[in-house]
């Protein structure tokens, strides 16, 4: 391996803007005039290479990193002096460190992948330049969230995303469910946000006023080589406070990482092209919060309750992401609700303080997870875009590639092993992530050990994964029935119910529309919009799927990310856990201040713990084959009166999604209420009163501006007459005196 | 382009620091001639022409960005940071608004090719008043800037709107001009020259009658400029000529003229600075009224370009804060907030201009802010832009605009001038009331119209808005080392390109990076430089502001310099450190 | 030199109202012109007579050359505002037959 220069770091963050610029500004033209078909080849080429140079780049500075003693591992690059007010000092500087590094490769890796397998997806996209011009420009803004080494730039990279992920996301902005779906993930990341700028906010003062105290004199108080070594004495004796911050920025944490009150965007973010969901909604953005709590590791592991907290939200979120994963009919919609449920794991980890295990399952997951998506994607492909899956069935007979590369994500998911020689990648990540839990002594709160209780939660929801992704599974590739074939489809009771597991989600939705009452998710929305695009929305969706559909195998550029992927699924988790690599890659640079034992990597009945997670693993893939190995059951058909209640609860979301918005409205319409009732008198008159007196004296001024040039010039004399009688008078006074 | 060919001219006259007003002003002349020539109905040559003109010309000065500071032509033309940094504005607001003025003078039927010409003669007129210290020259400046201007204001002959607002400018402009003459005729009585420098040495006789023509002499000056920079009382006629005249005139005018009258009244004031005590007080009023009034009148107002109008006053009346705070403690407080202020406020006027001009359709102009229902939908990209600039306008975080707010409120409040960085304040909460209302507008339903707009942006203006976006945006992003370049702490800053790090002087590198005693440069601007106590907000003089490690050797830094100058982009200036 | 210097500025005050009273455009600026033209007067009397206390020395010639350029520079600048400020005129008569200030007033408030 060539050893490549830290320096060209630079060049791993720049290959990505240069392709956006590219895409941007020549994308359109090269399709124009080069035609559709060469036009699209030559642009594809040019979104996928910058991507995969930038890893080649990635994987030789990574190697250069290696050869440092392990404790130096962590170089810090300035570019230049970006802002300088009052006494903060914030450069445009990177962090070369082995957290970093381990994300800029899975990021530029799995998003060189995906980026190839898009070039196929979107092939018939008119929008093809476009497309790729955000896809780059996301991959440019998650470089700069990882790389930047101060919270700064990480906002603004964190920033950058939710951007992209909003155009993204709306890519087919005249689809009306999209447009809802991104305004969603908007609104919902803002919230994040707000708690992410105000963490900062704290740490910025409480470092500004320990400087002295410190003798720091930098002023770089964002920048981690000066945050995070300062940070124990910072907050020495303050729980209170480490608490408070902590949690601030869980909060930004949560909603960027799909945590239990802010994952509601997650799901609906699936409106997107399946690439998207593959890269940003699995892959990599979701895991900046993953990312922010392990930067921050120092800061969290100085506050055993917030680490309690993080780890007793991550496991709900896990448990109650894997319920819901029952009651999904959409393929995507079952995986997006398994990266909900993984998401969970790994703040699992980071809450009980095994803040590597957390990075691990980053890595595994992004690993199979974007594999999964892009699997389906392939199998939403050949399906002609039907993302039911009571639709599927039998598909491995079709789709063999596709249904192989599944199969591997399937059973790494799900956490299999042979037990002492070798696991799947999620197998290894999950072990680690339970036996860091559950022997865990950080995350206690109120003498409560909630790191052990989210553990056994963990092991139990291990349980429900290789359930549901094996319902997931079945209902695609096995089973003799072809259902698309079959003539009893949805009933065709409503507009566009063929996407039924829409319909049930989006009920609430749909009832709005006929109570002509406020749409629950319709934010931005009047009224005539709403009916404009439901218009639009029904041209769009006459892609029922026909029942002599002959589903063939997707082209190269779709199935060789997905053989990579599932390489690296079958052997990744295995190679990065022998000899603890990948601990010992992460762990000697400073992630951590706690003491090794409280963090013990294992419980002392470690053997037994694997046969658990093991055991698990099989009993969830061995109910679901059990459940679905006749195919579809009758209480998961199309009649939605017929599922279990469960179920039928599952499939939204237990309501929380309905009853967040609803609240929400009714919860402001309250407020409003009650405000208005209150302070009629008060607030109103004072608002009322300045809105008042500004526009009388604006009328007021409005008057003397006459339009008469006389006029004018007589206002610049008697200025002028002003401007000389008051100098005469300061005049006479130097005179006098 | 070789300097060196320059260099043999004899040692008084350096044609070096003149050359980009030379080159915009020939540049001027060609368009003109190519315009009696032209081939029917195109100007593309006289644009191209003009372009290229600027391009080099902006060139020329970015590679004196190096050049030590010094005057020529008995100090009737001056190089230091400031001028460099905004002729540079100059030049570039003339050149987008080049760039979006073609479409424009189509759809609005103006067959007036002279605008090209007169707009460089004009830009050529901003950049002698930015970069001089010698009353003649500014006059000179000015009256080529003016009345460039009220040719152009004038300039869709067939409406009368326009028509008024070149008359309105024309008189009161002249009328004012009056007022800035005679002021300096009492100056030139009190000291015997037109050189601003000598007002300290008059002043220093302490004689009583010199001393009233002094006062009396900056007062009538004050009168003159306080009108191109609109200031109240002086501001009436800005808000009737912003509306009335063609909006690409408009822009340039808001920019331009602008940009150049704040230089030249930094200037003045700075010429005379010693008797700081007696038009302080009056400029502090001054300041108040400008920031408050036209921001209440613009809640009121329904066309854009009246609304922008007076926001150009507020923002003067901003940008007077700096002014005043930088004057008020000139050793402590330096230049830099206040230019940084109107480069940033150059780039979203131009740019928020540019999108005016959108919707003009045959022959009229859509500038109410009815006329911008919709936009969202017709033009995303349009629209989009407008929240840019708007937020860069109230100051809204991580654009330009809340950068140089924010240095000017920083400003204010360190050179105790808190009432006015009080008044900006709340002056700032009242604006948010109208830039909002623009952008609402933007975002309203459309109505439905007679006659339905296109839906097509020209690439001209796209290429402007999409530039003015990325500089407001940029310049914050590269924030400190242009403070840092302008406040002449550190030469050797990213502005600085390759090339100048090799043709510079090598001594000037030297004393900025290897001296970090307090040595100021006898050439420069004695405002410019930074005496030792650098307030704690600013960087150690010394100090580059490129972080680097401490066991670099000053030694190195010359070397280090000529690395820098091989790399360019990103990489340009990497520097580990642990 | 005082009396010179009073008469420069009366007719720079006789100009500046003037400009006030007057509603035909080309007589404000005539008005205009003669406030230029007490401008002019006044360097010319500086120039002439020198009231600067300014050891000024071998600058002495330059400082009288500087007054009266200005002066010439002021009264090629006038001509050209004249040039202009008449082209604008001519422009509004065309449009509207009359020149009355106080009719131009479409745009306010």
């Amino acid at each position: 391996m060539p050893n490549v220069p830290l320096e060209m770091i630079w060049w791993v963050l720049g290959l990505p803007l240069i392709g956006f610029l590219l895409q941007a500004f020549l994308g359109k033209k090269i399709i124009d005039t080069l035609g559709h078909r060469y036009g699209k080849k030559i642009v594809g080429t040019m979104a996928v290479l910058p991507i995969a140079a930038a890893f080649l780049l990635g994987i030789g500075i990574t190697a250069n990193l290696a050869q440092f003693p392990p404790g130096e591992r962590n170089v810090v690059l300035t570019l230049f002096s970006w802002i300088e007010i009052m006494s903060i000092k914030i450069p445009f500087e990177v962090v070369v460190d082995p957290l970093s590094m381990t994300m800029v490769l899975i990021i530029t890796g799995i998003g060189s992948l995906i980026h190839l397998y898009a070039t196929g997806y979107m092939g018939d996209e008119k929008d093809y330049s476009r497309f790729f011009t955000y896809l780059n420009l996301f991959i440019a803004c998650m470089l700069i969230l990882v790389l930047g080494n101060n919270l700064a730039l990480l906002f603004i990279g964190w920033e950058g995303v939710g951007v992209c992920s909003y155009l993204l996301i709306g890519f087919w902005f005249k689809d009306l469910n999209n447009s809802r779906a991104a305004n969603k993930a908007f609104i919902v990341n803002r919230i994040g946000d707000v708690g992410l700028t105000l963490g900062m906010f704290i740490l910025v003062l409480m470092m500004a006023g320990n400087a002295e105290r410190l003798g720091l004199t930098d002023g770089r108080w964002l920048s981690y080589d000066v945050l995070l070594p300062n940070m124990v004495e910072v907050f020495k004796d303050q729980p209170f406070l480490t608490a408070t911050v902590a949690l601030l920025l869980f909060v930004g944490a949560c909603g960027k990482s799909a945590q239990f009150p802010l994952y509601l965007w997650l799901p609906d973010a699936m409106a997107g092209p399946t690439p998207v969901s593959a890269l940003i909604h699995a892959a990599t953005m979701v895991t900046a919060g993953v990312f922010l709590l392990n930067r921050m590791s120092v800061l969290f592991e100085l506050s055993p309750f917030a680490s309690a907290i993080i780890a007793i939200i991550g496991a709900f979120t896990a448990l109650f992401a894997a319920l819901i994963a029952f009651g999904q009919t959409d393929i995507k919609k079952v995986l997006a609700y398994s990266t909900v449920s993984q998401l969970g794991f790994m703040f699992i980890a980071c809450g009980a303080g095994a803040y590597w295990a957390g990075m691990f399952h980053v890595t595994t997951h992004a690993f199979f997870k974007a594999l999964l998506f892009l699997g389906a994607g392939a199998v939403i492909y050949a399906m002609a875009h039907e993302q039911d899956m009571r639709k599927y069935g039998n598909l491995l007979k079709y789709l063999p590639i596709t249904g192989a590369c599944m199969l591997v994500a399937w059973v790494a998911i799900s956490g299999l092993a042979v037990p002492f020689l070798f696991g799947f990648a999620g197998f290894y990540s999950k072990e680690t992530i339970l036996g860091g839990a559950l022997a865990g002594q950080h995350a206690i709160a109120g003498g409560i050990n909630l790191g052990m209780i989210a553990g056994w939660v963990g092991l139990l929801v291990a349980m429900l994964t290789a359930f549901y992704m094996t319902r997931m599974t079945w209902m695609t590739f096995f089973g003799k029935q072809e259902r698309w074939r079959l003539a009893d489809g949805p009933s065709h009771d409503h507009g566009d119910s063929h996407h039924a597991d829409h319909e049930a989600h989006d009920e609430n939705a749909h009832h709005a529309h006929e109570d002509h009452g406020p749409d629950v998710h319709g934010f931005f929305y009047t009224e005539a919009e709403m009916a404009r695009r439901a218009e639009l929305e029904e041209h769009d969706h006459h892609h029922d799927i026909e029942p002599t559909h002959e589903p063939k195998e997707v082209g190269p550029a779709m199935w060789i990310p997905l053989a990579v992927l599932g390489v690296l699924s079958v052997i990744g988790g295995w190679f990065l856990y022998s000899g603890d690599r990948f601990k010992k890659w992460l762990y000697p640079n400073g992630l951590t201040v706690l003491p090794p034992e409280v963090v013990p990597k294992y419980p002392e009945w470690e053997t037994l713990l694997m046969f658990l997670s093991i055991g698990a693993a099989l009993a969830g893939v061995l109910l679901g084959w059990h459940f679905y190995k006749k195919g579809l059951p009758e209480r998961e058909g199309w009649d939605l009166a017929k599922w279990h209640p469960f179920r039928r609860a599952a499939a939204n979301q237990f309501h929380y999604d309905q009853k967040m918005v609803d609240g929400s409205l009714k919860g402001g319409a309250q407020l409003g209420e009650m405000l208005n009732r209150t302070d009629k008198g008060f607030i109103d008159g004072m608002v009322n009163g300045i809105a008042w007196l500004t526009g009388l004296f604006g009328n007021l001024l409005k008057r003397f501006q006459t339009g008469n040039v006389r006029w004018y010039a007589a206002m610049m004399l008697l200025g002028g007459i002003g401007v000389l009688g008051y100098l005469w008078w300061v005049a006479l006074k130097l005179g006098g005196a | 382009m070789n300097l060196d060919q320059f260099k043999v001219a004899p040692p008084s006259v350096d044609w070096i620091t003149l050359l980009p007003v030379i080159l915009v002003a020939s540049t001027g002349l060609v368009a003109l001639l190519i315009e009696m020539f032209r081939p029917k109905q195109t100007n593309v040559a006289i644009i191209w022409t003009s372009l290229i003109g600027l391009g080099v010309a902006a060139g020329s000065l970015i590679l004196q960005m190096g050049q030590p500071s010094g005057d020529t032509f008995a100090g009737m033309a001056l190089r230091d940071p400031a001028s460099l940094v905004l002729q540079l504005v100059l030049v570039g607001v003339c050149f987008f608004t080049f760039f979006f003025s073609e479409s424009y003078l189509r759809e609005r039927r103006i067959p007036f090719g002279e605008f090209y010409p007169l707009a460089l003669w004009s830009t050529a007129g901003g950049m002698i008043m930015v970069s001089t210290e010698n009353l003649l020259m500014l006059f000179i400046g000015l009256e080529v800037l003016s009345i460039s201007l009220y040719v152009m204001a004038g300039m869709a002959r067939q409406e009368s709107k326009s028509e008024e607002s070149a008359i309105k400018y024309f008189l009161l402009g002249a009328f004012a001009s009056a007022f800035l003459l005679y002021g300096i005729a009492l100056v030139y009585g009190a000291t015997g020259s037109l050189h601003l420098d000598q007002i300290a040495r008059a002043y220093a006789l302490n004689d009583g009658l010199t001393e009233k023509l002094l006062i009396f002499g900056v007062g009538f000056m004050l009168v003159g400029l306080g009108f191109k920079a609109a200031l109240v009382p002086f501001h009436q006629w800005a808000p009737d000529v912003y509306q009335g005249a063609p909006t690409n005139v408009t822009g340039f005018m808001a920019a331009a003229a602008k940009v150049a009258a704040i230089g030249a009244l930094y200037r003045v004031l700075s010429g005379a600075v010693d008797l700081s005590g007696t038009w302080m007080p009056l400029l502090i009023i001054i300041a108040i009224l400008t920031m408050t009034i036209p921001n209440l009148i613009a809640c009121q107002q329904k066309n854009v370009k009246r609304i922008l109008g007076y926001s150009s006053i507020a923002n003067a009346g901003y940008i007077l804060v700096g002014l005043l705070a930088h004057l008020q403690s000139p050793d402590k407080i330096g230049i830099e907030t206040t230019v940084f202020f109107l480069v940033s406020y150059a780039l979203v006027t131009i740019g928020m201009f540019a999108l005016l001009t959108l919707n003009a359709r045959d022959g009229k102009e859509g500038t109410e802010l009815s006329d911008f229902y919709g936009l969202w939908n017709r033009h995303p990209l349009a629209a989009g832009l407008m929240v840019l600039f708007v937020a860069s306008l109230i100051g809204i975080p991580i654009t330009g605009g809340f950068f140089a707010k924010l240095g000017i409120f920083n400003d204010a409040v360190n050179a105790g001038l808190t009432l006015l960085a009080i008044v900006l304040a709340i002056n700032s909460a009242i604006s948010c009331y109208y830039y909002l209302g623009i952008v609402r507008a933007a975002f309203v339903a459309e109505e439905t119209r007679p006659q339905p707009l296109g839906s097509t942006m020209p690439p001209g203006l796209r290429f402007t808005g999409i530039a003015c976006a990325v500089g407001v945006l940029g310049i914050s992003f590269f924030l400190t080392p242009i403070q840092a370049y302008l406040s002449g702490k550190d030469p050797n800053a990213w502005t600085n390109p390759p090339a100048t790090a090799s043709t510079g002087p090598s001594e000037n590198l030297s004393s900025s990076t290897t001296n970090p005693s307090p040595d100021p440069d006898p050439d420069q601007d004695p405002a410019l430089t930074n005496p030792g106590e650098a307030p704690p907000d600013q960087p150690p003089a010394d100090q580059p502001p490129v972080a680097e490690p401490d066991e670099q050797s000053p030694q190195e830094s010359s070397g280090e310099a000529a690395g820098e100058s091989e790399g360019t982009g990103p990489a340009a200036n990497p520097a580990p450190s642990r | 030199m005082t009396w010179y210097l009073m008469l420069g500025a009366f007719m720079f005050t006789c100009g500046a109202v003037g400009v006030i009273v007057r509603r035909n455009p080309v007589v404000v600026f005539m008005c205009i012109e003669l406030m230029l033209n007490a401008v002019n007067l006044t360097f010319l009397t500086f120039a002439a007579y020198s009231p600067s206390l300014l050891p000024l020395g071998p600058e002495l010639t330059q400082s009288w050359m500087s007054g009266q350029m200005m002066v010439i520079f002021v009264m090629a600048v006038a001509a050209a505002e004249v040039a202009v400020g008449l082209g604008i005129i001519m422009a509004i008569y065309r449009l509207r037959d009359e020149v009355d200030l106080d009719s131009m007033s479409a745009m306010r408030g």
